[in-house]
């Protein structure tokens, strides 16, 4: 009965005083009707079974619908007609262009640099899939990287795919070289740790070297005379330093007291609209914040909407007076920081600080002893001259 | 009242009521007596069940089952 619409109806008009026997006899004949206002649509199945019975003659035919007849009431719609005919042109149109370049395999080439590359080359979001020669682009990538071995481009979709295999052990450039090499002390240190791959250690746990000395050599002496190869090892040295800090009691700062929205851009899913754009009244050299915001829902979705802003910061230079207090933490700030800088992730041994006052000024200075790799590598030139 | 018990088939009344308009589906029907847009009789073998009400629509299933829609006042069972 709920398909009536599309498989096609016939509409009767059935007299009042015979409701009750057309209706039962739909019941006994199993006819799945409804009957309303004194009139019922029957199928032309269910009209078949009627064939002979004389219900049949209390039913006075009204009309008649063919077969899908909303789907053709559509159809004889022409703005319906020119909505598919556009979304199928523009969905043809859209499946050539790509919407997003995905890179892959890749983990000492950072992604940006190859994203870069194939911008240059013509791979990127926005551009038409026919208009790209993939042979050529992963040519050109190629020997835009030394470290990259193999490169593949597929398209799946809209979408591009780059397969990006790096070069590893014997392959990788850094490995060929192979040139004859000493280890020499970079700093003065004592050594506390010596470990040598290959080579012969100069040196021992609690010696004092100079910097410039020789700790593992590659210079080899053996029955068939004398030999050179690459020295290779590690070799920990305690170092001692010293770190100063001074923070005045007034200073010049620079500081943002004005921030100009300079750049905006409406992004939607990987494509980026810009809106406005003008650096005319921006200093050169000054600070720009790139601020990306995306829409989200009431329930904290993020939606693929979304829009950049760039704001560029004016600073000027003022001159700030602090504390006492405040001279002697900023000092220990600076402090703490040139300290992470100069220690640079070496394992710190023992550390003496000294705070100094001066006239309007405050000086920390701290000796440090600390353990670092005091090896560096050192080509051997080989004189052929007799 | 209806006589379930002596019912040779199963019968069963189903009512949704809401503010615009009621359904009533019984099954288990022999015949409609009476069919108008303001009252319906339904005769199943257990006894009569008399609809009353205003835009009455009577929608006939396979199986000997039927739905009365509209606004229905009342129900009688004989």
């Amino acid at each position: 009965m709920r398909f009536l619409w599309f498989l096609g109806y016939t509409s009767f008009n059935i007299k009042p005083e015979c409701l009750s026997i057309v209706a039962s006899t739909f019941l006994r004949l199993g006819i799945s009707a409804k009957i309303k206002n004194g009139r019922v649509n029957l199928s032309t199945s269910d009209l078949k079974r009627l064939d002979g019975n004389p219900v049949g003659e209390m039913l006075v035919p009204l009309y008649r619908k063919g077969a899908l007849p909303l789907f053709m009431f559509f159809i004889k719609q022409k703005f319906t007609v020119c909505a598919l005919l556009f979304t199928l042109l523009f969905n043809i149109l859209l499946s050539d262009v790509i919407f997003d370049v995905r890179i892959s395999g890749n983990t000492e080439v950072p992604s940006y640099k190859i994203r870069e590359t194939l911008d240059s080359l013509g791979l990127c979001v926005g551009k038409r899939f026919s208009s790209v020669d993939t042979s050529s682009i992963e040519v050109g990538l190629l020997n835009g990287f030394d470290d990259i071995a193999w490169v593949n481009i597929n398209r799946r979709g809209t979408v591009a795919y780059v397969e990006v295999v790096e070069r590893k052990g014997a392959d990788a450039p850094e490995n060929k070289d192979s040139r004859p090499s000493n280890i020499v002390a970079a700093c003065d240190a004592v050594i506390e740790e010596i470990t040598v791959k290959s080579g012969r250690a100069m040196v021992s746990a609690g010696d004092v070297v100079r910097r410039g000395d020789i700790l593992i050599s590659g210079v080899i002496d053996s029955e068939g005379g004398t030999s050179f190869i690459k020295a290779e090892g590690t070799v920990i040295g305690s170092v001692t330093g010293d770190v100063t800090s001074v923070a005045m009691q007034k200073e010049e700062v620079r500081v943002g007291f004005d921030t100009k929205c300079v750049e905006l851009r409406l992004n939607i899913l990987n494509f980026s609209a810009n809106i406005f754009k003008n650096y005319r009244n921006c200093e050169d050299g000054c600070d720009i914040i790139v601020d990306n915001e995306y829409f989200c829902t009431p329930g904290g979705t993020r939606l693929p909407f979304g829009y950049t802003q760039k704001l560029a910061v004016s600073e000027k230079t003022v001159e700030q007076s602090y504390t006492e207090a405040e001279m002697i933490m900023r000092a220990y700030e600076k402090h703490k920081m040139a300290l992470d800088l100069a220690l640079g992730g070496c394992e710190l041994v023992g550390i003496k600080t000294v705070g100094t006052m001066g006239e309007g000024s405050y000086t920390v200075s701290s000796s440090v002893r600390y353990l670092m790799n005091v090896g560096e590598e050192r080509w051997i030139e080989i004189s052929t001259n007799k | 009242m209806i006589d379930a018990k002596k019912s040779t088939r199963a019968l069963a009344i189903e009512i949704r009521k809401s503010k615009a308009r009621s359904t009533l589906a019984v099954s288990g029907i022999v015949s409609i007596e009476e069919f108008s847009c303001e009252k319906i009789i339904l005769t199943t073998h257990g006894g009569r069940i008399s609809v009353l009400g205003t835009s009455l629509v009577l929608s006939v299933f396979e199986g000997r089952a039927v739905e009365v829609t509209g606004k229905i006042t009342g129900v009688e069972l004989q």
